[in-house]
């Protein structure tokens, strides 16, 4: 029992809580002040929104093989939902942001994963792609308009933190805490769900849908259900975004936000938890590495188009599996290195496999 | 003059009247709107003609369409600051030939065997590329670009103004893009139907396989998909830019209407594309017109409609052929 308290990956995952836990006090810490600034704790608090995204575009486009363009589109539904409800009804914003999840899961798996059950994937592609060009001319057209007051956003006060934690907590830290404690919260439900008989439906619709109809997998009904579920967790995502920010407009995500999703989710790793986390990290300082570029190559800010495109081509040809299959690569490699070194190569036993079941190679057809 | 500045105004931007009168009040009103339609539905179908050139050549959807397009546009703006037109404009359509083919070998061969996925991310790798490169080179700031005066040998064509009938007008220009979309339509048919080469570029994207038995070069017919697809864009790139001037944004704006011609007449059809490509261009511009202004703009959201409308009753759009599945 103890042993088994004692193991790297158990260690590593208490590690991880006790990290994220005291995270938003570090920068007031003697040492650990030197580099790491308060407004990291804002950054860590926008990772946590971007790993819901990335996390549902990788549930439907990684796990299920549905390309999506339109994922920036989802992901402003579920922000404007939780908006408009606050707004309009002063809906209290914890339950705002549960019911943009419930509704944007519900109108994608219906809206777009219905239609889908019916479209080839270049098809799909150009529907998504039009959603996210459209929606903001929807949000701005009369009716809608009322509620969605495109010409100035919905803009709510900081969330303060209730009086409970009052004087332990700043506004800033509380956000972090609520916002983490959801992405970590829906990460493990994610993790479970790909390991379970839906995640392996999921991965079989995307391996090949014939033989996955063949193994008496009810396709449209879990081609649906991919849609609802990323969804959900773009709607999730969206409110919480909502709410870090406290503003949302027609604009505010775009072509280009879904087009840095699916960078997120390749350069990540598709089809893994461990690829999302990577991606969640790509998206929350992308602009940031392109400015620090920016100090060594003068033209990197303008040439930031060119950067994204030439990192999603070279990372698909050379690199398909992205980080986490790098870093999975590393990790098998070092355990078989290890377990050569202990029985003296003369191993009988295969060397552990890591904990990759249901994260199939993307690549695999 | 209102009517020519209709004429001239109603290419993109519809044009909104304040209280448009029924349609069998002001036939002259509706006659034009169907007219401009069909002119600013002409730009949509050449880039559709582009889109599903790719798509039934190589079996890939090309995001990167647009923005490879404006950028051999600012390639053809440069040349113009040295040449004549006509030497210009062949020369960058050997550019752009050249570019797509290189794109093809350098990029897309890599992905070849991948899932479909892998290809489509790629193009839109090329989408952002394009977009910087082209901002990086030749700044935000719109050119001018034409209308030009086209010089044939024995007469000369000024493409600026409208031609009228009555009170309908269209512009020069717009009867220049219909028929060059309908020459390349045909030049496409063509190829197609009636050549060994088109024959073998259908037999590429059908079954590689089976091609590369029957001796068929797979690689260079997929080369030649991308290079011909390119140089066709750069003609509808051209175009759209004597319309609406030359600046980065300038076909990002109007590829989803390509894309929504191309999805209604049925990604591998070129006639399904002209048809598609005047269909969005008149309904958008009725619907421009004859939705009352509270609803605010809808072009993009009849688009939006059309495609999601034609998916679900025909999937693979009106003249398009149901795809097989392949095990």
């Amino acid at each position: 029992m103890a042993a088994a308290l004692l193991r790297p990956r158990t260690l590593g995952f208490a590690l991880l809580a006790v990290v994220l836990v005291i995270f938003p006090y570090l920068h007031g810490w003697p040492v650990f002040s030197a580099f790491i600034s308060e407004f990291r704790t804002f950054n860590a608090t926008m990772l946590a929104v971007w790993l819901l995204v990335v996390l549902s575009m990788n549930l439907l486009t990684g796990y299920s093989g549905q390309i999506s363009l339109g994922h920036a589109a989802v992901v402003l539904v579920g922000a404007y939902t939780a908006g408009v409800l606050v707004d309009q009804l002063g809906v209290p914003l914890p339950l705002a942001i549960l019911l943009a999840g419930v509704f944007t899961g519900i109108a994608g798996g219906v809206i777009i994963g219905l239609p889908a059950v019916r479209l080839a994937g270049p098809y799909l592609a150009i529907a998504t792609f039009s959603l996210v060009i459209t929606l903001p001319q929807i949000l701005k057209m009369g009716g809608i308009r009322n509620w969605t007051n495109p010409s100035r956003g919905i803009s709510i006060d900081a969330v303060q933190p209730p009086g409970l934690v009052d004087g332990f907590l700043d506004e800033r830290q509380w956000l972090y805490y609520i916002t983490m404690a959801t992405a970590v919260f829906m990460t493990i439900l994610a993790w479970n769900l790909v390991r379970s008989r839906i995640g392996r439906a999921f991965v079989a619709l995307r391996d090949s849908e014939i033989a996955a109809e063949q193994m008496g997998i009810n396709v449209p009904l879990y081609k649906a259900l991919a849609f609802g579920i990323s969804s959900f967790y773009a709607g999730i995502a969206g409110g919480l975004y909502f709410m870090v920010l406290a503003f949302v407009h027609p604009e505010s995500l775009g072509f280009l936000d879904s087009i840095l999703f699916l960078v997120a989710i390749v350069v990540g790793g598709l089809a893994t938890i461990l690829g999302s986390i990577f991606g969640a990290f790509f998206l929350t300082f992308q602009g940031e590495l392109i400015d620090e570029l920016a100090t060594i190559i003068p033209e990197a800010e303008k040439l930031r188009g060119v950067i994204y495109g030439s990192l999603l081509i070279v990372v698909m040809i050379l690199f398909p599996r992205g980080m986490a299959g790098f870093v999975q690569d590393l990790v098998r490699t070092l355990g078989r290195i290890t377990a050569a070194r202990r029985h003296g190569g003369l191993s009988s036993n295969p060397p552990a496999q890591d904990d990759t079941n249901g994260e199939s190679d993307a690549q695999g057809r | 003059m209102e009517a020519i500045g209709l004429a001239v105004a109603g290419y993109l931007d519809v044009v909104v009247l304040s209280t448009p009168p029924p349609p069998w009040e002001d036939p002259s009103l509706f006659a034009q709107q169907v007219l401009s339609g069909i002119a600013s539905g002409s730009l949509f179908a050449i880039l559709a003609l582009a889109v599903v050139l790719i798509y039934r050549s190589t079996d890939v959807l090309n995001f990167g369409q647009g923005e490879m397009a404006m950028f051999t546009t600012f390639i053809a703006w440069s040349f113009m600051t040295q040449m004549p037109l006509w030497p210009a404009f062949f020369l960058t359509l050997l550019v752009a030939a050249a570019m797509g083919a290189a794109l093809e070998r350098l990029v897309l061969r890599p992905v070849e065997e991948a899932p479909v996925l892998n290809a489509v991310i790629v193009t839109l790798g090329l989408y952002t590329i394009f977009t910087g490169l082209a901002l990086r080179v030749w700044g935000p700031l719109p050119k001018g670009f034409g209308p030009f005066t086209l010089d044939f040998l024995f007469f000369e064509i000024d493409l600026a103004g409208p031609v009228c009938a009555g009170e309908v007008c269209i512009g020069k220009l717009s009867v220049a893009t219909f028929v060059a979309a309908v020459i390349i339509m045909a030049l496409l048919f063509v190829l197609f139907q009636r050549t060994m080469l088109g024959l073998a570029m259908r037999a590429t994207a059908q079954n590689r396989t089976a091609s590369r038995l029957v001796g068929i070069p797979v690689g260079r017919m997929l080369s030649v998909g991308w290079g011909l697809s390119a140089a066709v864009g750069a003609v509808a790139g051209v175009f759209v830019a004597q319309n609406v001037g030359l600046s980065t944004g300038s076909l990002a704006a109007i590829l989803i209407f390509a894309f929504a011609a191309a999805v209604l007449g049925g990604l591998d059809s070129p006639v399904g594309a002209i048809v598609g490509g005047l269909t969005i261009g008149v309904v958008r511009n009725l619907a421009g017109t004859y939705v009352p202004s509270e609803v605010g703009s809808v072009d993009l959201v009849v688009a939006f409609l059309l495609i999601v409308l034609v998916l679900m009753v025909r999937p693979t759009g009106i003249f398009g052929r149901r795809a097989l599945r392949r095990v």
